[in-house]
């Protein structure tokens, strides 16, 4: 697909929002495609989306395989951030394209929306990172849910980062990709350890200290990325926590001026607390869309309302 | 939004949690009148705090040159050209503070600097703003010959504007101490505090990606020991201890002292609202009044008056008090001028420190008979 018709479809759902009633019948007739397969707009969500079930492997590596094509795509309209502050009055995104698909193990979402400006480096001060979240809960969940679970049910969510996304696939984005010109006369506790300085695994022991958040634990710091899906678990805004286990996958690509994502998991739980899904069931969802151009971080965010999630069985 | 009193604009003002002092402040007194620009500070915390890759450019200690130089660039012209004007009527402060200044939706003002901002930590140090002009028969200058140098770290403010804008309140305050601590595990690399902190004290780190701040050598403090920065300081311009409100003064308290008794020393930029506990006392020869009122509130006339009395031999109680400056590591408690000499107190009321008030001149003779040598005598 290409920018065009992406976003030509964008502008057009912004054209019939708020017709919610003839979204909504417009949702029920038509089943089409998400991926590559260009058969027509996709349906206002209509707050559900159904995750169709294939007997192949859920093709997560490849956003672009004709598979996703057979989901049935929704449209789902993204809404001012307004209940935590700070907060972001315009949605940087008007809305996003989904699809899912599962195989009765492991369910993927293919997320689709137009952004001009490809972020995913966050080495320098000004620089905020693409991304986007899948929040999953069970199906009876009060409305502010969607931000994030609240305090007595948590939400599982699953955070697709641009940031981690360009570190898996080319490596550690270190100093030099923010600053090719740096030079440095030599780091104290690192006298002796050979060029270039990279931070990665192996980086000298005796310099860890000196990379404090690193040193601290913290995922965000932690050089080596596996996946650029982080999961976390939430109990209302400000909560968000770094899950013990971290199994799942998901890739992005952005292509003609707009970015698009799959994140998919087990059906099973691997952590405490995380919701485990079966087919045949209905689950709490939301989307969140960031845009790191437009200083979109934490809560500067383009949330969807809260809608449903409906699993198809075999 | 909580209502909380904060005394260095001696009225209440919005804040996000509700006022909860600490059993004690950490904080300190800076009299720019004795700084050099040596920096030493500045490389002493340097070399202890952010040596590492991602900390290049930050300086946790940092001086600068008033009016022109600043680090990151124009820092105070851009938070005060943000807040528009501000007003005092007496000691109370009239105008908006950054939070109250905010747009709904926002907890404060602010701006994040962009990395360009920190290239030139050093920009205007000795420097004049302009090239001079080349008059008649001399050179002439464009503006007037008055600067002062203002050394700053982390005010570990008591309404902390960092603390306040985190979402996910990886920032706090001890209560121990009221040092204020960024979680290193906890944060998330939004840079709200980066964006609120109006005297720009957190900095975001490339390599790892989170955000980070003056730490107040916590560890030392808790100890009992001054803090890198202040140790080392070469031209003993530095008081360290605790400062209580108002309501808790202990008058043989070092700092306590220096800004509640004498009041000869005021916080930096009060009119911000973030009520911050490292306090200047203001230097004696600027040729702007209305500069010092701006930078240090309404108290910066008499509190150099009060300053040059002292140094004109008229209060041995404040001499005393400064003469104390880094003439010993540990953390002074309590002071008391007898006799001529200044002593200072631990915590426990142990004697760490005594220093005469004048130094004695002390001639020696020339030819040593012991190591029969001839030394001269440079004092
Ligand atoms: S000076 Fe800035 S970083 Fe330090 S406590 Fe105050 S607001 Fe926070
Ligand atoms: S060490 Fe002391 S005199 Fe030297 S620059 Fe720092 S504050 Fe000023």
């Amino acid at each position: 697909m290409t920018l065009e018709p992406l976003q030509r479809r964008i502008g057009r759902r912004k054209l019939i929002a708020g017709a919610a009633g003839g979204a909504m019948a417009v949702g029920a007739a038509a089943i089409v495609g998400c991926g590559d397969d260009d058969n027509g707009p996709a349906p206002d969500w209509a707050g559900r989306v159904v995750s169709k079930f294939i007997r192949d492997d859920v093709p997560i590596e490849n956003p672009r395989a004709s598979l996703w094509g057979s989901a049935p795509k929704v449209e789902v309209p993204m809404q001012p951030q307004a209940s935590a502050l700070p907060v972001r009055m315009q949605p940087s995104v008007p809305s996003i394209r989904v699809c899912s698909l599962n195989d009765g193990k492991r369910i993927g979402f293919m997320l689709e929306w137009a952004d001009p400006q490809r972020d995913e480096k966050v080495v320098k001060t000004p620089e905020f990172k693409d991304g986007c979240g899948v929040l999953l809960g069970p199906p009876e969940v009060p409305a502010t849910y969607f931000m994030m679970g609240v305090a007595d049910i948590a939400a599982s969510i699953m955070h697709w980062r641009a940031d981690w996304q360009k570190d898996v696939d080319d490596g550690f984005q270190d100093l030099e990709t923010g600053f090719p010109n740096v030079a440095f006369d030599f780091y104290p506790p690192l006298v002796d350890a050979p060029r270039p300085l990279v931070v990665s695994e192996d980086y000298p022991e005796a310099g860890r200290p000196w990379l404090p958040g690193m040193n601290a634990g913290n995922p965000l710091s932690q050089p080596n990325k596996t996946s650029a899906v982080e999961k976390l678990l939430a109990n209302g805004p400000g909560t968000i926590t770094h899950m013990a286990v971290q199994d799942a996958i998901g890739r992005g690509t952005w292509k003609d001026g707009a970015w698009r994502v799959v994140i998919a998991r087990d059906f099973a739980a691997s952590n405490e607390g995380e919701i485990e899904l079966k087919g045949g069931q209905e689950y709490a969802l939301a989307f969140t869309v960031w845009a790191g151009s437009e200083g979109d971080r934490g809560s500067r965010k383009s949330p969807s309302n809260l809608g449903k999630l409906f699993i198809e069985n075999a | 939004m909580a209502k909380v009193f904060n005394w260095q604009l001696n009225r209440e003002m919005t804040y996000r949690f509700e006022e909860a002092r600490p059993q004690r402040q950490a904080g300190a007194v800076f009299d720019t009148n004795k700084c050099i620009a040596c920096q030493t500070c500045t490389m002493a915390c340097k070399t202890t705090w952010t040596s590492g890759k991602g900390q290049e450019f930050m300086f946790w200690n940092n001086v600068e040159t008033k009016p022109w130089g600043s680090y990151p660039m124009a820092w105070d012209v851009k938070i005060l050209n943000t807040l528009g004007a501000q007003s005092w009527d007496g000691n109370t402060y009239t105008g908006k503070t950054i939070f109250e200044s905010a747009e709904q939706g926002e907890y404060h003002v602010g701006y994040l600097p962009d990395d360009m901002d920190y290239a030139g930590p050093n920009r205007g140090e000795d420097e004049l703003s302009s090239v001079m002009s080349e008059e008649k028969f001399y050179l002439k200058m464009p503006h007037d010959a008055w600067f002062f140098y203002l050394p700053r770290i982390c005010n570990h403010c008591t309404y902390p504007a960092c603390l306040q804008s985190c979402p996910r309140t990886s920032i706090y305050k001890r209560p121990e101490d009221g040092i204020v601590l960024l979680d290193q595990s906890r944060c998330r690399g939004y840079r709200e505090c980066v964006r609120a902190c109006p005297y720009k004290k957190v900095m975001y780190n490339h390599v790892t990606r989170v955000s980070e701040k003056c730490v107040l050598c916590y560890p030392a403090v808790e100890k009992g020991v001054q803090t890198r920065c202040m140790r080392t300081c070469i031209g003993k311009i530095r008081t360290f201890g605790f400062v209580s409100p108002p309501d808790k003064v202990r008058e043989d308290n070092p700092v306590d002292f220096l800004v509640h008794v004498r009041k000869v020393a005021l916080p930096l930029l009060p009119q911000l609202g973030l009520e911050p506990n490292i306090y200047y006392i203001p230097p004696i020869h600027v040729g702007s009044q209305a500069f010092l009122r701006m930078m240090f509130g309404p108290g910066a006339e008499q509190a150099v008056a009060t300053y040059k009395n002292a140094m004109e031999g008229n209060d041995p109680e404040l001499l005393g008090v400064l003469m104390l400056n880094v003439s010993t590591d540990r953390i002074i408690h309590k002071f008391n001028v007898s006799n001529g000499q200044v002593a200072g107190f631990g915590e426990n009321g142990q004697e760490l420190v005594r220093v005469p008030l004048k130094e004695p001149t002390i001639v020696r003779p020339a030819f040593d008979p012991t190591l029969a040598v001839y030394r001269y005598n440079t004092a």
